[in-house]
């Protein structure tokens, strides 16, 4: 396991090492054997930078649900063509718009 | 939700023992992790695209975890959270794993629910407690409970009746907003909240009125 990677498992393990004083959390990055780059990262706590440097995805889609449609709720509002409005703002139906 | 903090030694040895793992995470960070601590690890981000249905998007994660487990192979999924809060695809591979005679089941895991009560200091018990997907409360008739707590999910995209977006905007969440105001005055202090997922980071917490609500990617809304 990389360094940077370990040093990051143990600080979600030992929630000890996020509450060291500034010199004590740099004491704990120099122990390690990286680059001054990667030590840079660490000690801003730069998760982006850190992730460009181990070649992490830039970012990542966290949906894993839809709500659904079995028919057991009506859909009260707008159509879908007005989905992609994202700047008029559509009002909401009154309930005898409803169906 | 937190690298190194959150999985269970169960989970662990799931994920260690398998031969093949499936991954949707909550950080790219997270993401090395788990390919460090197995060499076949399959991201399911390939599976989003900007504008393809997320029901397609779930079918095919599905799809991609069965063919595996029909191959004989001994197949795990790694979600972020809890696997089967607000995720489809977790529930739907173990029930068709399950129909087709393969043994399946789910480990419990840390959603950002669970961290959100940490953080935020509340009970969902005190006064009780509603969750809804944004967007299924914004679409759908449902009734709101103001004397609990709500929890809505996913307002991110809220309001996006394709499942076709990866982020909606300001108009949609107005909507919501809209919406809200019929049951809490626009005064209403809501928080928006995001689960920390690495132990150098922090967790969003961000208290706002309702009817400034125009960035939320999660809120909890008090009594």
């Amino acid at each position: 396991m990389s360094q940077i990677i370990q040093f990051l498992e143990n600080m979600g393990k030992n929630p000890s090492i996020a509450r060291l004083d500034p010199d004590a959390f740099a004491a704990s990055v120099d122990a390690l054997s990286i680059d001054s780059a990667s030590r840079s990262a660490l000690l801003s706590k730069d998760s982006k930078a850190i992730g460009r440097m181990l070649g992490a995805k830039d970012r990542l889609q966290c949906i894993l649900f839809k709500p659904e449609q079995d028919g057991r709720f009506q859909c009260l509002l707008f159509k879908p063509e007005q989905d992609d409005v994202d700047t008029a703002i559509p009002s909401y139906a009154t309930s005898a718009d409803r169906h | 939700m937190m690298l190194g903090a959150h999985i269970s030694p169960r989970s662990r040895s799931h994920l260690e023992q398998a031969d093949v793992v499936f991954a949707a995470v909550s950080d790219p960070l997270v993401e090395l992790w788990l390919r460090e601590m197995h060499p076949d690890v399959r991201s399911l981000q390939p599976f989003y695209q900007e504008g393809k249905s997320r029901g397609i998007t779930y079918r095919q994660m599905v799809d991609a975890i069965l063919a595996e487990v029909r191959a004989g192979k001994n197949v795990c999924g790694a979600f972020y959270g809890h696997p089967g809060v607000f995720a489809w695809a977790p529930h739907q591979s173990i029930e068709e794993a399950r129909a087709e005679g393969y043994a399946a089941h789910m480990e419990p895991g840390i959603s950002a629910e669970d961290c959100l009560y940490a953080d935020l200091g509340i009970d969902p018990g005190r006064y009780g407690c509603q969750h809804y997907e944004a967007s299924q409360l914004m679409l759908y008739q449902r009734r709101l409970d103001p004397s609990a707590y709500l929890i809505l999910w996913q307002v991110g995209i809220v309001g996006d009746l394709s499942y076709a977006r990866l982020a909606t905007g300001v108009g949609h969440r107005k909507l919501l907003v809209e919406l809200l105001v019929k049951d809490y005055p626009p005064d209403h202090v809501v928080t928006v909240y995001e689960a920390a997922t690495l132990g150098i980071g922090a967790p969003r917490i961000e208290r706002i009125a309702l009817r400034d609500l125009h960035r939320l990617t999660w809120s909890c809304t008090p009594p």
